[in-house]
């Protein structure tokens, strides 16, 4: 059942000269520019056509050099122009697959094939631009030998598809919003540097004219329009979002122009991390991911799978159940422990003091400026600070389970780990925090492609001793 | 091997040391500071002149509570080895218990500076999936043996991603 080496799809030399064209496009404008004083307009065109050329031929052969080869019990991937690079994946180092399809790939029945592994790079260890959708199955065939037969009668199929309701729930309260907006003013920094000066300052001339009212208006309806975009983005993204739980095996499948198809196996997974952001809790609705080993080149916390976009909070126990049954489900109530309160509180107004003094000390002749930094500055130091201390807590569920709640920032989570995917634990206390009987314990696991910790800060130290006996027992 | 142990004595000399070269690099910077403080304008001046004042500050101030705690810091430095786990722990003032349990060692890297070669001490790291921890220093033969023993552990215990 093994195949020869084969090129890829020739449609992705299309692709591998769009991803080579937008990496060379600013390093050439930049280029343009500069030259544009220096040269004439002839010889810059002659430079940049030949540059095109060049990168066009580069990329021609970098399309025939790469093949890959699907044998026994790996896969093997050839490439490289000059260094030659050959790669050997073997199925049981695989830690899931992803298929992505876009809609313009579906009538030639071909999709993008990517294979992580646990190896440190920050990319996946092979990505296949575009090749037969039946691949897919073929790998899968030959990496779960055993049973296949069985598997195609179909034993029951566990299955959970989102309904429009949930989707736009999901959508309306994701805090990605706010990430997108700090970017969205990242950017307006930067352009309002290119602007030349006295542009910028003809515009807020004019804006001060019109007056106070019509700029809170005109930037009420910017933000606006941000947080359309980023709830229509989400909903393509989840569109149709389907979880199918089969031998052993999650598959999840979201999207609506590029469906996204991830498998990954339940023993590979690290933890489950239920997640519920400040505006998620006052509805009731959670979030719950898993923390995998993936060398996938998204940030940190997107390399998180999402199981479950949004279900109520009181059907969690319900949920993992039914997907994931070996995780034993409990209650967690923190125990109010007033140092707890005091060392959180005690830290949040350590930052305050200098970050609002230095705020203050810039903008001291505005009232209003001071007034407003000062409720912002509260608001985003002590409220994360109030809700660690009512949230953390730790505590083992079973002999294979630990469970821990915390805060980070103003979410909410709850964390079920299984001893056997925590790496090393760590406690740390003080000359002055032993003597309160006070400590907090860090709990560090593999993820993604470095590592993740999970603390609880300030807890009573017989709840972290307890926890350290239980983790040294066989 | 099954019982809590210290760190060898010499290790004191090594930290001493370390204090020094802090000393050495924090008195480079301040020099650097204060030479060049006759180089910018009349303006910079005063603000070089704090900065530069601040640096000698922590110049002396650094290395001598360096120094100060190097027996404290040896007190509580301690490390367990037994068939299921190791556990360092260490710290004065803020206190850190560390448990790694065998099973999860992806390797162990000895290593041997300049000054700890001076006193045959080697610094011992062990690294697992999620990141490595130190053993600050111990002796040569016996830094070997616990290689070796941790390795022999480790092969036997089951160690899967």
């Amino acid at each position: 059942m093994t195949s020869k080496p084969k090129r890829l799809h020739p449609i992705s030399l299309l692709i591998f000269t769009y991803e080579s064209i937008k990496q060379i496009i600013f390093p050439l404008i930049i280029f343009i520019l500069g030259f544009s004083r220096i040269s004439s307009i002839a010889w810059l065109i002659v430079i940049v056509v030949a540059l095109v050329i060049i990168n066009l031929i580069w990329d021609i052969m970098d399309y025939f050099m790469f093949t890959y080869q699907i044998l026994e019990s790996e896969v093997v991937i050839r490439s490289g122009v000059l260094v030659k690079k050959v790669n050997h994946v073997p199925f049981d180092r695989i830690q899931n697959i992803t298929t992505n399809q876009w809609f313009f790939l579906k009538p030639f029945g071909l999709e993008e094939l990517e294979i992580e592994t646990a190896g440190q790079s920050n990319k996946a260890e092979v990505e296949l631009k575009a090749v037969p959708d039946t691949l897919k199955k073929e790998i899968d065939l030959l990496r779960y030998k055993k049973g296949t037969t069985i598997n195609n009668a179909q034993t029951e199929e566990n299955v959970y598809t989102i309904s429009w309701p949930d989707l736009w729930k999901f959508s309306l309260t994701s805090p990605a919003y706010f990430s997108a907006l700090l970017a969205v003013l990242a950017l307006y920094g930067k352009v309002k540097d290119a602007i030349k000066q006295n542009v910028y300052q003809n515009i807020a001339d004019r804006m001060t004219h019109l007056g106070f009212l019509i700029l809170i208006i005109v930037s009420l309806i910017v933000l606006f329009v941000f947080y359309l975009g980023s709830v229509a983005i989400l909903i393509l993204k989840y569109y149709h979002f389907q979880l199918l739980e089969n031998d052993g095996r999650l598959q999840i499948t979201r999207g609506l122009f590029q469906i996204r198809k991830t498998v990954i196996s339940i023993k590979r997974i690290q933890t489950v991390i239920v997640k519920q952001p400040l505006l998620r809790t006052f509805l009731g609705i959670s979030t719950i991911q898993l923390v995998i080993i993936s060398n996938s080149k998204e940030g940190e916390t997107e390399k998180d799978i999402v199981i479950m976009p949004v279900i109520a909070t009181k059907k969690v126990g319900e949920f993992l159940q039914q997907f994931l049954p070996q995780i034993p489900v409990k209650e967690i109530e923190p125990k109010l422990n007033k140092w707890t309160y005091y060392y959180e509180l005690r830290n949040a107004t350590l930052w305050a003091i200098p970050t609002l003094g230095c705020l203050i000390w810039i903008g001291y002749s505005n009232f209003w400026f001071i007034i407003m930094i000062i409720i912002l500055g509260l608001f985003l130091l002590f409220v994360p600070a109030f809700l660690s201390a009512k949230r953390s807590k730790v505590q083992y569920v079973n002999k294979e389970f630990l469970m821990l709640q915390n805060n980070k920032f103003m979410i909410k989570q709850v964390i079920y780990i299984p001893k056997s995917r925590i790496q090393y634990i760590e406690k740390r206390s003080s000359i002055w925090l032993e003597q309160k009987s006070i400590a907090s314990l860090l709990i560090y696991i593999r993820s993604g492609n470095s590592k993740r910790t999970f603390n609880v800060n300030y807890q009573a130290e017989e709840d972290i001793s307890e926890i350290i006996t239980w983790y040294s027992e066989k | 091997m099954d019982k809590v142990k210290k760190l060898p004595k010499d290790i004191e000399v090594i930290w001493r040391l370390n204090a020094l070269l802090d000393c050495t690099i924090l008195l480079a910077i301040t020099l650097i500071i204060f030479i060049g403080k006759t180089f910018v304008s009349k303006g910079m001046q005063p603000f070089l002149l704090i900065v530069g004042l601040v640096f000698l500050g922590l110049t002396i101030l650094i290395p001598l509570i360096e120094v100060m705690l190097v027996n404290y810091h040896w007190n509580y430095w301690t490390y367990y080895i037994d068939a299921q786990q190791v556990e360092l722990r260490h710290g004065f003032f803020f206190r850190k218990q560390i448990i790694i349990p065998i099973a999860r060692i992806q390797n162990v890297t000895l290593k041997q500076g300049p000054i700890l070669r001076l006193k045959n001490l080697q610094k011992i790291v062990i690294e697992t999936a999620a990141g490595g921890n130190d053993i600050s220093g111990i002796k040569n033969d016996e830094a070997d043996n616990l290689k070796e023993l941790i390795m022999k552990l480790a092969r036997e215990a089951q160690n899967d991603l």
